[in-house]
């Protein structure tokens, strides 16, 4: 009987040891997302052609950022844009909000809303890259968040100006293809 | 008189049942001790917590973007969580819509059974895990259409276990494809 109680209480004894620890748990490291898509379904904005002095398109796109990180956003036209026809088309973009391409249901911002007025040649000399690319922000805030949506209304007007009008006759002066860019980039 | 004394000798045989009855007793406390170190069972159940959200895409409205549409902070086996979404197409073309899964915590995707429909037509039924890959919804919606989804996600019976304590934040990709294809 002694025996087995010196036996526990040694058992004891040997559970007993003091001991500490310390733990840094829960560790995960996750990347965040830059994302910006529109509404345009691969259609263009405008591709007219034969127009006269005076005749305008007023095409509307959204623009929405799904990223999950705070960004910058900047609107650019990369192509090069032939001046017998840019210099004399009035480009005006305006933001605001809606979902129809027709901007049947267009608002525009309340404050601040016109993006860009100028001609089409001057807005690809001086937006024609991220780095000088034209920077815009949902109304008041100085970035984009996840679900940010800004729609833009777009009217291109030939100018009543008859240097446009191509010598000889035959098929006029063309813009040549262009594409606008919106970027985002993480601040 | 001289008195005299033996002194007493314990027998072999209560020697041998001292020794016996001290191992019992040892035995005994021993196991006693471990008994009470241990941690009891819990007869409690543990839920798990499960939530998906949307987030708004270029061509697709969303209602509610950015917010959990499903939610449960206490999922049990057998007991689904039910949530609805609705999407529209603001392109000016007909869209192609598929879906996929990013599930932000990677604890249940094997085990959590998603159920997707639109209206009675099922376009998904499977684990999360197999959502990872985008399931494509064949009804085309149409141009400023919307479409309800109702989404359903559950454990299966007796999975309470594995998944007691686990937690999957899952948000729904919505992906578009005009029909006919981009120019």
């Amino acid at each position: 009987m002694l025996v087995s109680a010196v036996g526990s209480v040694a058992a004891f004894g040997t559970f007993s040891a003091f001991s500490s620890s310390t733990e840094n748990p829960g560790n995960n490291f996750d990347a965040g997302t830059v994302f910006i898509s529109d509404n345009d379904a691969g259609s263009a904005l405008y591709n007219v052609t034969n127009r006269k002095p005076g005749d305008f398109v007023e095409k509307c796109i959204k623009v929405t950022y799904g990223g999950s990180l705070a960004s910058d956003v900047k609107l650019y036209l990369p192509d090069a844009i032939n001046a017998q026809v840019g210099d004399y088309t009035n480009l005006t973009i305006t933001s605001g909000t809606g979902t129809t391409a027709a901007c049947t249901d267009f608002t525009a911002d309340a404050t601040n809303s016109t993006v860009f007025n100028g001609t089409l040649k001057g807005f690809s000399t001086a937006y024609n890259s991220y780095a000088n690319g034209l920077a815009d922000f949902p109304l008041a805030k100085t970035k984009w968040d996840t679900n940010d949506a800004v729609t833009y209304k777009y009217r291109v007007e030939l100018q009543d100006n008859n240097t446009a009008n191509k010598a000889g006759g035959g098929t006029g002066y063309q813009s040549g293809t262009h594409k606008y860019v919106w970027e985002a980039r993480n601040q | 008189m001289r008195s005299t004394s033996k002194p007493i000798r314990p027998s072999r045989r209560a020697d041998r049942l001292a020794k016996l009855s001290g191992l019992v007793a040892g035995l005994c406390l021993a196991g006693a001790a471990v008994s009470a170190w241990s941690v009891p069972p819990g007869g409690g159940l543990a839920g798990s917590e499960v939530s998906m959200l949307a987030n708004l895409t270029g061509e697709l409205e969303v209602s509610p973007a950015g917010k959990p549409f499903l939610r449960d902070g206490f999922l049990l086996p057998g007991d689904p969580a039910r949530g609805t979404l609705e999407i529209r197409n603001q392109t000016p073309k007909p869209l192609l819509v598929s879906l996929r899964a990013a599930a932000e915590t990677p604890d249940l995707v094997r085990l959590l059974q998603v159920e997707i429909r639109a209206g009675e037509r099922l376009v998904y039924r499977g684990t999360l895990a197999g959502l990872r890959r985008p399931v494509r919804d064949e009804q085309r919606l149409e141009v400023g259409a919307a479409r309800r989804l109702s989404v359903r996600a559950w454990l299966p019976e007796g999975s309470g276990e594995r998944s007691g304590n686990r937690a999957a934040e899952t948000t729904l990709e919505l992906l578009s494809a005009p029909v006919g294809g981009r120019p």
